[in-house]
């Protein structure tokens, strides 16, 4: 028994902390050294870039299989999902489908994994639609549902995988227990705040620590160790610790608040310090955790545990569903892991409020969160999106009239006249941009005032863009202008061409085209 | 370096020796030798399966009786001295066996199809068909309680068994991990499949611990008849044990005792048949007319013990001597099936010795003085 406690020891510290250096290793073969996340599949399909790398994504799956098998405080199915989102790109690429079709099949690998994960093909295909395609159209709902049907039928027959959480007959909640588990949804969405926060910040520290980044996951595996010696409970994907949470009397009030926020803090270092992995399972864990904490209260007061595992499953998708911004696809994997339909209305409940609160409070997910940081806003929409990913590079031309600032009046009036313009841009001897003149302008001028070279003419205020800006800026700023063009200038306001404002028009009616036809296309 | 070049030539002469007394004595072949468990067991074996196939085949049969283990099959395979054709054993050791090639494996199509021509894959219930062994019948550790301990209500949940405020009074536990550790987590609410999971947790184990040291007043038993004489002599009020005796105490005894079937613990007993077995044919011979669809429910009219087959399950009638109904008293009813639990030997195989060191320092340091 000696030798066995010390192994358990030892393994305890040391597999953490060398599985933290392999994937430390891992990462510096990846692009911006940081696992590829569900978050990166939204980014491709929200922005309609698709293309997801296939290193990229092998190599991430790769780092989440070696981040679970160490033990690491993280989740599997956001490395399932990925995976299943890249396997779904890799596709439309072998097959030289377009843009619309990435978006389906990255959507169908999405919706194939969740449903072989969960057992659960409807949860799957509301996921695709809710988390990555944010939107409903005929046309990729079929091709998802297929995807998610074959996942299933593989996941049952193929690999005989059981259900993943039963529960054996829950009772019948009093009807004024519904009012608590609505409250638990509100306490729920500042749970996922809190929880979502402290990956974010672990994030931002790991940036201040003076140790290579490919070391961190490695002091974050030592930790981990650490503390497990002490509370196993944090370790993995804690499918063990939300089973217990969920049975009455398993956990003493005290034991679970302790375990929740070490559980917190375990899935906060981990993901913060690099190891690669989901938020999924970890905030299911949690929220189980928390629900039953609530429930064990509601049992002190009032006696008897019979509804205990509905204040569990409350608890349980009032803190996941805000953090994957999910609230259907989390009340329907609730439903079909149970079959249970009064824990589903329960659940149901709580979500009505978690989701608005959360969203209110730290946005959509934190998936949106991250890629909010990453500069990428989806709280506007899809369409906001796609012009602020579409660039202005293209739609640069030189076709304008360019004038030395020392122009004579005349001669410019002229060689616009030829040029069949009537905007000029001033650009000096060095290449800088000075401002912009107008035919009717230099008419005017050339009337009424002593002026005769441009460089003495009254400036015409006019914003100017940065090659590198998004669509979505110069329709901003072309509500400020009444002109032919905006002008583009670089950092050093070096004149590199204009763009016209009916180019910008034009690709802003492109681009919402596109998104027309593939989300209320029919076929 | 004598012995090397002598054991050929031996292995030689014997089989020159060998030949001629096989040939000499043909009836041999036509005779078997089963290693069973004595009793009334062996007793309705013999009426249900070893006098009919003696009629039918012509072959007379043998009967040897053990208390199972692996020892003894262990020397005899290793001395090459094998007196038995089949063995009776239970799934756990014949799977054990089986890893330590002390058992010949037996061919795919050996059990017969049911009667209406379902193949006996999809005949037998999941895990019945091993690579080595077919099991046979189903028998299951179950609780028992005297009928006049708790007027007004009766246990009908496995947590009653925990439950000592509704229904007061000593309890007798087998001195095993095995049906305790599981009961105990059931009476937390734990569905059944994720059982074995959450034992295999240090937190499942103690929750497990903890659930049975708060009963007070555990009579421990070892001997399978002691749970039946100690709710006899009202000693215990609930006890844990097999569910064949204590129907035997039920019926011909007339015992006031009932069955608490939820939570049953399921096991299976086998056929197999050992490496070096004597006559091989014959033993296949009679492994396969043991196990139609026919023979099972027979032996169901003399034991209560559940049919491995759904097709004999469907056909259980009568106590052959009592004239009561078996399909009541046997583990696989569907009524009686509603919560059991299937014992997972793989689980036990891996985790024994741990499991069984951790029960008796956990549970025997301050439980000795209530030892029975």
């Amino acid at each position: 028994m000696a030798a066995d406690t010390s192994l358990v020891i030892l393994a305890t510290l040391l597999v953490p902390t060398l599985g933290g250096l392999l994937v430390g290793q891992l990462h510096r073969g990846l692009p911006g050294g940081r696992p590829h996340t569900p978050a990166d599949a939204i980014a491709a399909v929200q922005t309609r870039r698709g293309r997801l790398p296939a290193q990229a994504g092998a190599l991430s799956a790769l780092s989440g299989l070696v981040s679970l098998g160490a033990g690491a405080s993280v989740g599997q199915y956001g490395p399932l999902v990925h995976l299943g989102a890249t396997l779904g790109s890799l596709i439309t690429r072998l097959l030289r489908l377009g843009r619309s079709e990435d978006n389906i099949t990255i959507a169908c690998g999405v919706a194939a994994a969740i449903a072989a994960a969960f057992n659960a093909p409807l949860a799957g295909i509301v996921f695709a639609h809710e988390v990555v395609l944010r939107h409903y159209a005929l046309r990729a709902f079929a091709p998802v549902a297929s995807a998610a049907i074959v996942g299933y039928v593989l996941a049952t027959q193929l690999l005989a995988q059981g259900t993943l959480f039963h529960i054996t007959e829950p009772g019948v909640p009093q009807p004024w227990e519904f009012a608590l588990f609505l409250a638990l949804g509100g306490l729920g969405a500042l749970v996922a705040g809190g929880y979502m926060h402290a990956i974010l910040a672990m994030g931002q520290l790991a940036k201040r620590l003076p140790l290579p980044t490919s070391l961190h996951p490695a002091l974050a595996g030592a930790l981990l160790g650490l503390t497990a010696l002490w509370v196993p409970d944090i370790l993995g994907m804690g499918q063990e610790t939300l089973r217990f949470a969920t049975l009455p009397g398993a956990y003493s009030g005290g034991e679970l608040l302790m375990v929740l926020l070490l559980k917190l803090a375990a899935t906060a270092l981990c993901l913060g310090l690099g190891f690669a992995g989901g938020v999924f399972s970890p905030a299911l864990v949690i929220g189980t955790l928390f629900g039953a904490l609530a429930g064990t209260l509601v049992a002190e007061l009032r006696g008897g545990q019979e509804t205990f595992i509905f204040y569990a499953v409350c608890g349980m998708v009032a803190v996941t569903a805000p953090v994957l911004g999910a609230p259907l696809t989390t009340l329907l994997i609730v439903f079909e892991l149970t079959g249970s339909y009064a824990l589903t209305t329960a659940a149901l409940a709580s979500v009505t409020l978690a989701n608005p609160l959360a969203a209110q409070l730290f946005g959509r997910s934190l998936f949106d969160i991250q890629l909010a940081r990453r500069g990428l806003d989806l709280s506007a929409g899809r369409s906001r999106a796609v012009l602020q990913e579409a660039r202005l590079t293209e739609l640069i031309s030189h076709d304008a009239v360019t004038l030395a600032p020392a122009t004579p009046l005349k001669a410019a009036i002229s060689r616009l006249s030829q040029a069949g313009h009537g905007e000029a841009y001033l650009v000096d001897d060095r290449g800088r941009y000075q401002g912009c003149v107008t035919l009717a302008g230099l008419e005017t001028l050339r009337e009424g005032s002593e002026a005769t070279t441009l460089a003495d003419c009254p400036e015409t205020p006019r914003p100017v863009l940065d090659p590198h800006a998004s669509l979505w800026e110069a329709m901003q700023q072309l509500q400020k202008v009444t002109g032919e063009a905006i002008a583009v200038v670089d950092d050093e306001r070096r004149f590199l061409g204009v763009a016209y404002e009916s180019s910008i028009a034009r690709a802003f009616l492109h681009h919402s085209d596109a998104l027309r036809r593939e989300e209320h296309g029919a076929g | 370096m004598l012995a090397r070049r002598l054991i050929p030539g031996l292995l030689a002469g014997l089989l020159v020796l060998a030949t001629p007394i096989r040939a000499g004595v043909p009836d041999a072949a036509d005779s078997l030798t089963v290693l069973s468990w004595g009793g009334a067991y062996e007793h309705a074996q013999r009426l249900a399966l070893f006098t009919p196939f003696t009629e039918g085949h012509d072959i007379p049969v043998a009967v040897d009786s053990y208390n199972g283990g692996l020892t003894e099959l262990r020397q005899a395979v290793a001395e090459n001295d094998v007196p038995w054709d089949v063995l009776d054993m239970t799934r756990s050791e014949a799977m054990a066996a089986c890893e330590e090639g002390l058992l010949e494996p037996l061919p795919p199509e050996l059990a017969a199809p049911a009667p209406d021509g379902t193949p006996a894959s999809q005949d037998f219930l999941p895990g019945a068909l091993g690579r080595c062994f077919i099991s046979h019948s189903i028998f299951a550790t179950v609780v028992a309680y005297r009928r006049d301990a708790f007027p007004g209500e009766r246990p009908t949940r496995i947590a009653d068994l925990f439950d000592q405020q509704r229904f007061p009074g000593p309890r007798a536990l087998q001195r095993t991990p095995a049906a305790n550790l599981e009961w105990a987590l059931l009476a937390y609410r734990v569905p059944r499949e994720e059982l074995y999971r959450l034992l295999s947790t240090r937190r499942g184990l103690d929750l497990a611990f903890a659930r049975l040291q708060s009963i007070d007043n555990i009579h421990w038993w070892e001997a399978g008849e002691t749970p039946v004489r100690l709710l006899e002599e009202g000693q215990v009020v609930m006890a844990s044990g097999y569910n064949g005796r204590f129907f035997a105490a039920m019926v011909e005894r007339d015992l006031p005792i009932e069955i608490l079937w939820d939570g049953q613990l399921q096991e299976h007993e086998t056929w197999a048949i050992p490496r070096g077995a004597p006559n091989p044919e014959a033993a296949q011979t009679f492994i396969r007319f043991a196990t139609t669809s026919e023979r099972q429910v027979e032996l169901a009219r003399h034991i209560p013990y559940g049919p491995t087959r759904r097709s004999a399950a469907m056909q259980v009638t009568t106590h052959r001597d009592s004239g009561l109904d078996m399909r009541l008293h046997i583990p696989t009813h569907p009524i009686n099936a509603q919560g059991a639990v299937t014992k997972d030997e793989t689980w036990y195989a891996r985790t024994q010795e741990r499991i069984e060191a951790l029960f008796r320092e956990t549970l025997f340091r301050e439980a000795l003085t209530t030892q029975e």
